[in-house]
């Protein structure tokens, strides 16, 4: 108490506060963020959705502008569909200004079947908050469909019947199909690959698909612009069937001696799974950085140098199983427009 | 009945006593226990039309933390707790888990610097690094204390510190003329694991000097920066740093009558991005201001305190601001309804018992909270926007103790509109406090009455026609512990919330910029109740037997009403 020093930090601390105090109501008060009025005042459509073309070719390169003006911001979502084939393309934004890049369309898909020429859509715009107030677009008459992806190498879009598919299957397997069909809408083109059956002994395996890098690309084994497994993307729509228990496994076999030949007792397969549980096209997409070296003895589980290398890809397998392992189990899938894609998964 | 109770107790007396045991000076032990058994069932309107979601669910745990302290010499200390975790339905050790909870050395080197490397709590200041404490803490609630206590436990809450992994070190120098002493204190920790790919290391450090001019005059000055190394991850060249500084000057003087304390805390705070597409290109930088007088009357046990603050709207300080509660996260018993499609709403009982809603880490990001929950000081003291004072009132009884009593009330306001220039006001009132009614009948045994009430509302008269707000939240508290028999206790509790009126919360992007609102509308009421019977084999061992009840009711979405009871059995220790 008898010290002064520290009576000094009193008058110090209160000319500190009251400064600091004095620069606060200095401070920037233009509001924060969008404003309020923007997004929860009264809704109004000032322009209804219209679209810059008519007709649109999108393997050269043409897109279509959905063009739309709203008094507030809100939750809306534009779906384009294609009036023979059901293909739909969701947009989704919250912008009261529609024009330009907000709304492009350039010819992907979000649910298969693809976009292909020959086909008419029409655009919807919906409202979240306004359900009564959806608005449509003229229809859109497609000239040509969206080409692959730069650097994409087509692993088999299941057309050409002159390509090499091995098909295999357990002895016991009540095999219903398994090759080339065109029972419903293919997701690009006529075609698929369509595997369906029981299994009737529990088995797990049911049948399978080999695919090799001499069919496919030509080569010996898969080539691509980079070795990096992060970068390299495998994709393929699935067709669901709505049966249970059934499981997709995609193995890829590397020539680990680059011999020309997979052995698999000595050399590694990598795979990837995935449960089938949906209805209707889908599309799969994973790097090859997500796959597993494969668990199975004698197939693949052992690697002759150790190491996942996506320059050796040899061949691909696409094998239906019963996860159910028990008899009497029917399941199925259909496949297409298997691709590698480099850089990021395909959007078609 | 009292031989029964004898014998567990000696039993466990016995476990409790052997844990305290020590080998040698040079070797010690520590550690908690927990066995928990829990049934709940779900009723009410939500599962009229829910054919798939299970009624009831019977779980629980039981698990021991190990902790051992190894002293190999007067200058060196190791700890290290590891536990054995196993789910009541993991049978036969099917669901046995092993981890090791807490790893760290610390000693003195030369005999100047302290210092610890592993794990570390650290705390600065409520504006730069502070885990400040979450919602629903009003008081001390016989009845639910123990699953608080379990919940920061579980979540290494300690006080205010943030668990860190890391290596610390402080050095002290101390003089005979001018000053007293200088501390220098320094820490950094990893605060984020890169991914090898696109995601960096993000660290975390701090360096904090402190200077005693004599006992009554303090100087602290600190800087923490939450920083990302961009090559530590391949495909990335992207970068964030959090920086915020402050410097705290403490004062006072004590008499027998009267002390007096005088805190002003002032700093600054910048973010900086690079090559990250759609970042702000210019630094976002504000500051803060905190004044704080505080009075003691030691003879009245009375203390009341009188605050001033202002926080810039773009101060950002992540290790102060990061929150500890997720509203958004999923509960642990019953996450879903509705056929298994929607999340169940947090309500307050599973904020207070389920430890899965709590977050460990310091985030750069603002995170989300509910208003009705907190809507003033979401993110602690440091909560960005907020300008206004605060008044707190704590008196802590006769000389008999019979009671104790704190107030506190706070009036806050935004500095920056959001969406309009109409800017929100907080009002936030709360009282807590216990009566000791044993000591007024001259019982032996306790008696004790705790009770709180906390109003907060929030208002903003708007110029848009839409940017009106008007949200209202209470929420109170009761616990009831009557000591029937030595040591063992009847148990009460109620936990109460009810909260209207309509809201705005803003959605914010990667960089905490206001992109869009959503609205919030509220007409919510729950209530949870509890009772039960507890045995307290010491301070720290307890057994206890209750039952819970919860009501919640939306008033806006009565399809989702639903009542939830548990019973749980709960045997906790801590050594």
């Amino acid at each position: 108490m008898n010290n002064w020093k520290h009576y000094l930090l009193v008058p110090f601390g209160s000319l500190l506060l009251l400064g600091v105090i004095g620069l606060g109501s200095c401070r920037e008060l233009a509001p924060e963020g969008p404003e309020l009025e923007d997004i929860f005042g009264e809704f109004q459509i000032l322009r209804p959705l219209t679209q810059d073309r008519t007709t649109v070719d999108f393997s050269a390169g043409e897109t279509v502008e959905f063009i739309a003006e709203l008094s507030v911001r809100t939750d809306w979502t534009l779906t384009i569909r294609s009036i023979e084939t059901g293909a739909r393309k969701i947009i989704q934004g919250n912008e009261k200004l529609i024009m330009g890049d907000v709304a492009r369309w350039n010819g992907s898909v979000t649910f298969a079947p693809l976009f292909s020429a020959g086909e008419h859509v029409v655009a919807s715009m919906q409202f979240a908050a306004f359900p009564d107030s959806t608005m449509f677009s003229d229809t859109i008459l497609i000239t040509g469909s969206r080409p692959l992806p730069e650097g994409g190498i087509l692993v088999s879009d299941f057309e050409n019947l002159d390509q090499v598919f091995e098909a295999f299957s357990e002895f016991s397997f009540e095999e219903t199909n398994n090759g080339v069909d065109s029972l419903f809408p293919a997701a690009i083109g006529d075609k698929y690959w369509y595997m369906f059956g029981r299994d009737n002994n529990g088995s797990v395996f049911v049948c399978g698909l080999r695919i090799t890098a001499t069919s496919a690309q030509g080569t010996p084994v898969f080539e691509f612009p980079t070795e990096n497994e992060e970068k390299v993307w495998f994709n393929m729509f699935v067709f669901g069937t709505g049966t249970a228990n059934t499981v997709l496994v995609i193995d890829f076999q590397e020539d680990d001696n680059l011999n020309g030949t997979y052995v698999a007792s000595q050399e590694g397969t990598y795979n990837y799974q995935v449960p089938i549980d949906w209805n209707g096209w889908r599309i799969l997409s994973f790097p090859y950085s997500a796959t597993a070296i494969s668990t199975n003895g004698g197939l693949g589980n052992v690697d002759a140098n150790g190491q996942r290398e996506v320059n050796r890809i040899i061949a691909l397998q696409f094998i239906l199983l019963s996860a159910g392992g028990q008899s009497d189990n029917s399941v199925g899938f259909g496949l297409d427009q298997a691709l590698f894609t480099i850089n990021g998964p395909y959007e078609p | 009945m009292q031989r029964n109770i004898t014998y567990l107790t000696l039993l466990l007396g016995l476990f409790a006593g052997s844990a305290h045991a020590q080998l040698s000076n040079k070797v010690s032990f520590g550690g908690a226990g927990r066995f928990l058994l829990d049934q709940g069932r779900i009723d009410g309107e939500l599962l009229e039309t829910d054919t798939t979601t299970a009624r009831r669910e019977l779980n629980g745990l039981a698990l021991f933390d190990f902790g051992i302290t190894i002293r190999p010499n007067e200058d060196t200390e190791i700890k290290a707790v590891t536990r054995v975790e196993n789910a009541i339905d993991g049978f036969w050790g099917a669901g046995i888990t092993f981890q090791l909870r807490e790893l760290t050395a610390r000693g003195v080197a030369g005999e100047v610097v302290r210092y610890a490397i592993g794990d570390i709590d650290a705390a600065l200041t409520p504006y730069t690094l502070w885990n400040s404490s979450s919602e629903f803490r009003l008081m001390r609630n016989p009845a639910f204390e123990v699953f608080r206590d379990i919940v920061d436990y579980e979540n290494y809450y300690a006080d205010s510190t943030w668990r860190q992994q890391g290596l610390e070190a402080e050095w002290k120098l101390d003089f005979d003329r001018g000053i007293e002493s200088l501390t220098f204190h320094g820490l950094v920790s990893k605060n984020r694991n890169t991914d090898y790919f696109t995601l960096p290391d993000r660290l975390l450090g701090f360096a904090r000097v402190q200077a005693v001019i004599n006992p009554a005059l303090t100087l602290q000055v600190q800087g923490i920066n939450l920083f990302e190394i961009a090559e530590s991850a391949q495909f990335n060249e992207a970068e964030r740093a959090h920086r915020a500084g402050s410097i705290l000057a403490s004062t006072g003087a004590s008499s027998s009558s009267m002390n007096w304390r005088l805190d002003v805390e002032t700093g600054l705070s910048s973010v900086r991005y690079a090559n990250l597409d759609e970042a702000p290109e210019e630094p976002t930088e504000d500051f803060f201001v905190d004044g704080t007088a505080r009075l003691q009357w030691p003879e009245q046990n009375l203390q009341a305190s009188l605050s001033y603050r202002d926080v810039g709207p773009d101060y950002r300080a992540p290790g102060a601001q990061s929150r500890r509660l997720d509203p958004n996260a999923s509960a642990a018993a019953f996450s879903f309804y509705t056929n298994r499609e929607t999340q169940r709403p947090v309500s307050i009982a599973d904020v207070v018992r389920d430890r899965t809603l709590y977050n460990r880490t310091i985030a750069p990001e603002l995170s989300n909270f509910n208003p009705s929950w907190e809507n003033a000081q979401p993110y602690g003291q440091a909560t960005p926007n907020r300008r206004g004072v605060h008044a707190g009132l704590n008196w802590t009884g006769d000389s008999a103790r019979r009671m104790e009593w704190r107030g506190e009330a706070s009036f806050l306001t935004e500095i920056r509109g959001e969406g309009t220039e109409a800017l929100r006001r907080f009002l936030t009132l709360e009282a807590a406090g216990v009566v000791h009614l044993a000591r007024y009948a001259r019982w032996e045994k306790a008696l004790d009455l705790h009770a709180g009430l906390r109003n907060q509302q929030t208002t903003r008269s708007g110029t848009q026609g839409v940017d009106d707000v008007s949200l209202g939240s209470l929420q109170a508290e009761i616990g009831l512990q009557w000591e029937i028999y030595p040591r063992l206790d009847v148990l009460g509790g109620m936990l109460f919330l009810q909260s209207s009126g309509n809201e705005y919360v803003a959605d914010r992007d990667d960089f905490n910029r206001i992109v869009f609102y959503d609205a919030y509308d509220a007409d919510l009421r729950e209530t949870w109740i509890s009772g039960g019977l507890r045995y307290r084999f010491t301070d720290n061992m307890v057994l206890s037997a209750q039952y819970f009840y919860l009501d919640r009711l939306n008033n806006l979405d009565p399809t989702t009403a639903y009542t939830l009871q548990q019973a749980v059995v709960l045997y906790n220790l801590f050594f």
